[in-house]
């Protein structure tokens, strides 16, 4: 654990808008996979291969995106409920003594 | 009128065989502005994922900091490479867009003009025979045959003309004026459009390579590519590919962190191998190896076995072990990374890739030609090192060591010593007898951090040159005591260097134990004056008394490693290596050494070497032969000085007479003062003379 705690919650709901909204570019993005040309060696197949390929990768990539969207929507609900468990462990108001 | 010879084609596709048309240029660029859109794409994934990093980097929380250095290791540096990886893709897909055009455009023309061509000439055919049947002349022309240009000797049918002689004759006369000149501009024209049809067929033919060269190119730069790499690396193993792209470029598959794993270098049975159960210096500073090969052969198969299933790189990389033994435990490292992109840096990503892509050819092969060895693998530092073995070197009758030199670092020169070392194989396996001993086997070593190219300065110092010759030193020894406890035979050892390799594979040749039966220097940059003060200092084989087996040979258009010798002031292996401004002068000339030409012999049909490269590339070479032209290089086909060192490796040459082999004469240098500044210099002394 870090030697301070600062969690923003405005900080990390606007992070995890920012990953959600680059794993939303790379699952649609604009990019449509062509078909691909004839051609007289293998490159027809390895040019489908490559771009198959690209297309894992964008997928990869948006999966990763959302995984950071999903942790840090984690840390936030974490943290609220931390917050919420270290308020309700303590006391509720100042104790009086009784009276001597 | 009866045409007897073969007729026109009924097509020009008859003649014009295959196509180099394949698709459209439409599609093509289809597919350049689909890479446009994914590198959009990324770039626009940035845009939206890096405030929201810089934004979390100023909490302060370890699960913030974890998850802030995950993206920094996985995200980031993955989106940079499918955007760098959509970018040269692009740019190779619009390369050969443009050359597809300008194919399809010229094979239309081609077409057009065989067709137009084979008109002109079915014209021609048509008009001869109609004079052949006028004159009464036997027909028998095929199309691509012309009639000579003399028009035959007019005759008449019988019955058909005057009864009388002077009659007869003077109608001959006439018909062989009136269609004389028809039937000479007639043959002429067909003599044209045959020719014209002939570069038809010609040029349609060189299309076609032209076309399968240029996707060459494209595939070549698409698997060079960082998803070409991975694809590459992938390949083979069910889901592999999506696996190692999905792993390589992110670190997490289906958003899932994927586990890591380290290379081990720790065994409590390495102690019986190495007396150390930690193998982590094997490279560094290997135990001999002699030692080495005698512990081996004592250990029990089991314990072998377990050793290079859990510690694949510490026996992989031991110098001592029969090349077999290292190449099963290099694999299993090569495939350990496979299963692990994700740990690699982009260097060591590469060189993954080039040996899987070497593996992977030999695996198609049912019978490999010639059969791969990964004699050394190792990426446990920065730059990716590797020594990959061409033959059978358990068994080879000769064993040669390709050192490469300046730039030349396992990752970017892999594929180039590929190809020299494939070159060199199959040079000396047409030179060694069939059927007797083990054949060749040749190493690409590339087992050292080799200096940067210029104008960076290492090149003019030794240090890197000192620390690979340590590591070939051992490789060297090595062999030779992995075979000799094997009892397997020993193999005659030869060591070839290009350029700074060689300087540095002369310092390997001063620190050896058992002696090397050639060492040949190609290009040489020079060699370390004090660290090799003679050749006498290396441990090389005599090939007659008193003559070592050291050879040497400079190209004249390579003007690039004489002047880098020059620069270090390091000694010249060939008194005739020429610096630029005449700098060759200022170091000296070793003695001794076997020099030959590699200007070419055309009377052999082998080829000059015209640049500095070891396997040329390009339609000419570089200004003052700083690169080789395509099939120029020093360890290109049919070159003279591929012939001679494959000659010189297979103990071939038995002294140096023949093949225009001259020794050189020591040259030494005198320090010269100018007494009115105190520069010092040196220069170089001309060889005394006995005649």
């Amino acid at each position: 654990m870090s030697e301070n705690l600062q969690l923003n919650d405005a900080v990390l709901e606007s992070a995890a808008r920012g990953f959600a909204s680059a794993a939303e570019v790379m699952r649609s993005g604009a990019a449509k996979r062509p078909p691909t040309p004839a051609t007289l060696s293998a490159l027809r197949a390895e040019l489908d291969l490559y771009l198959r390929g690209l297309a894992v990768s964008r997928a990869a990539l948006s999966d990763a995106a959302h995984s950071a969207t999903l942790a840090l929507a984690d840390i936030l609900a974490q943290s609220a409920e931390l917050d919420a468990e270290i308020a309700a462990a303590l006391p509720a108001g100042f104790v009086l003594g009784e009276a001597p | 009128m009866g045409a007897a010879g073969r007729p026109v084609p009924p097509s020009v596709g008859v003649l014009l065989r295959g196509t180099p048309r394949a698709g459209t240029v439409e599609e093509i660029n289809a597919v350049s502005q689909y890479l446009t859109n994914v590198r959009y794409d990324a770039v626009q994934y940035v845009t939206a994922a890096r405030p929201a990093q810089e934004a979390i980097a100023g909490l302060e929380s370890a699960a913030v900091e974890r998850l802030h250095a995950r993206l920094g290791r996985g995200l980031f540096p993955g989106v940079a490479a499918l955007e760098d990886s959509a970018d040269e893709a692009k740019s190779a897909v619009q390369s050969y867009a443009a050359q597809v055009a300008e194919i399809h455009r010229e094979a239309d023309q081609v077409w057009a003009s065989a067709e137009r061509a084979l008109g002109s000439i079915a014209a021609a055919l048509q008009s001869i025979a109609q004079i052949c049947d006028v004159i009464a002349a036997p027909f028998s022309y095929s199309w691509d045959t012309p009639p000579p240009a003399a028009l035959p000797e007019p005759r008449l049918r019988a019955g058909a003309g005057p009864a009388d002689t002077a009659g007869v004759a003077e109608l001959i006369s006439g018909l062989r004026d009136g269609y004389r000149t028809r039937w000479l501009n007639t043959v002429l024209e067909w003599q044209l459009e045959l020719a014209e049809v002939r570069r038809c067929v010609r040029r349609w033919s060189e299309l076609q390579e032209e076309r399968l060269l240029c996707e060459g190119a494209v595939a070549e730069r698409l698997g060079r590519t960082s998803v070409g790499e991975l694809i590459t690396v992938g390949a083979g193993m069910p889901g592999g590919r999506r696996r190692a792209i999905a792993v390589g470029l992110t670190g997490e598959i289906g958003g899932v962190r994927a586990g890591i794993r380290t290379t081990r270098t720790f065994h409590p049975e390495l102690r019986e191998l190495l007396d150390s159960a930690d193998g982590a210096k094997v490279w560094d500073a290997p135990p001999a190896p002699a030692f080495v090969a005698e512990k081996w052969a004592g250990l029990d198969e089991s314990v072998r076995e377990e050793l290079i299933r859990s510690v694949p790189w510490v026996i992989g990389n031991l110098p001592g072990l029969l090349p077999s033994v290292r190449d099963r435990a290099n694999r299993e490292l090569v495939a350990f990374y496979r299963e692990y992109p994700q740990t690699l840096t982009p260097e060591q990503l590469t060189l993954v890739a080039e040996a899987q892509r070497i593996l992977d050819d030999e695996a198609r092969q049912r019978s490999p030609k010639p059969p791969i060895q990964v004699l050394a693998f190792d990426l446990s530092g920065p730059v990716p090192r590797a020594a990959i073995g061409y033959g059978d070197l358990d068994t080879s009758s000769h064993t040669t060591f390709q050192a490469a030199g300046m730039g030349s670092d396992a990752h970017t020169a892999l594929p180039t010593w590929d190809v020299a070392a494939r070159n060199l194989y199959e040079a000396q396996e047409a030179l060694l007898p069939r059927f007797e001993g083990g054949g060749p086997g040749v190493v690409a070593w590339l087992g050292y951090d080799t200096p940067a190219m210029l104008p960076n300065s290492e090149v003019f110092r030794s240090d890197s040159a000192s620390l690979g010759a340590g590591r070939l030193a051992a490789e060297l020894d090595g062999m030779a005591a992995a075979r000799e406890a094997a009892d397997a035979g020993l193999p005659a050892i030869g060591v070839v260097a290009h350029s700074y390799g060689t300087t540095m594979a002369a310092i390997a040749l001063t620190k050896t134990k058992h002696p090397v039966d050639s060492f040949v220097m190609l290009g040489s940059a020079g060699l370390d004056t004090e660290a090799v003060p003679s050749l006498g200092s290396l441990n090389v084989r005599e090939l007659t008394p008193g003559q070592l087996a050291v050879f040497a040979t400079s190209a004249a258009r390579d003007r690039l490693a004489p002047t880098g010798a020059a620069q270090a002031e390091r000694g010249l292996p060939t008194p005739d290596a020429r610096a630029l401004l005449g700098l060759e002068q200022r170091v000296p000339v070793y003695g001794g050494v076997i020099a030959f030409s590699s200007e070419g012999d055309p009377a052999r049909g082998l080829k000059g070497t015209d640049g500095h490269s070891f396997v040329g590339a390009g339609k000419t070479a570089g200004i003052a032969g700083m690169t080789a032209s395509a099939g120029r290089g020093y360890g290109d086909n049919e070159t003279q000085a591929l012939d001679t060192t494959a000659r010189a490796t297979t103990g071939l040459i038995a002294g140096p007479d023949g093949l225009d082999l001259v020794v050189t004469e020591a040259q030494p240098v005198v320090k010269i003062v100018d007494k009115h500044t105190g520069y010092v210099g040196q220069w170089r002394m001309p060889a005394e003379r006995n005649d």
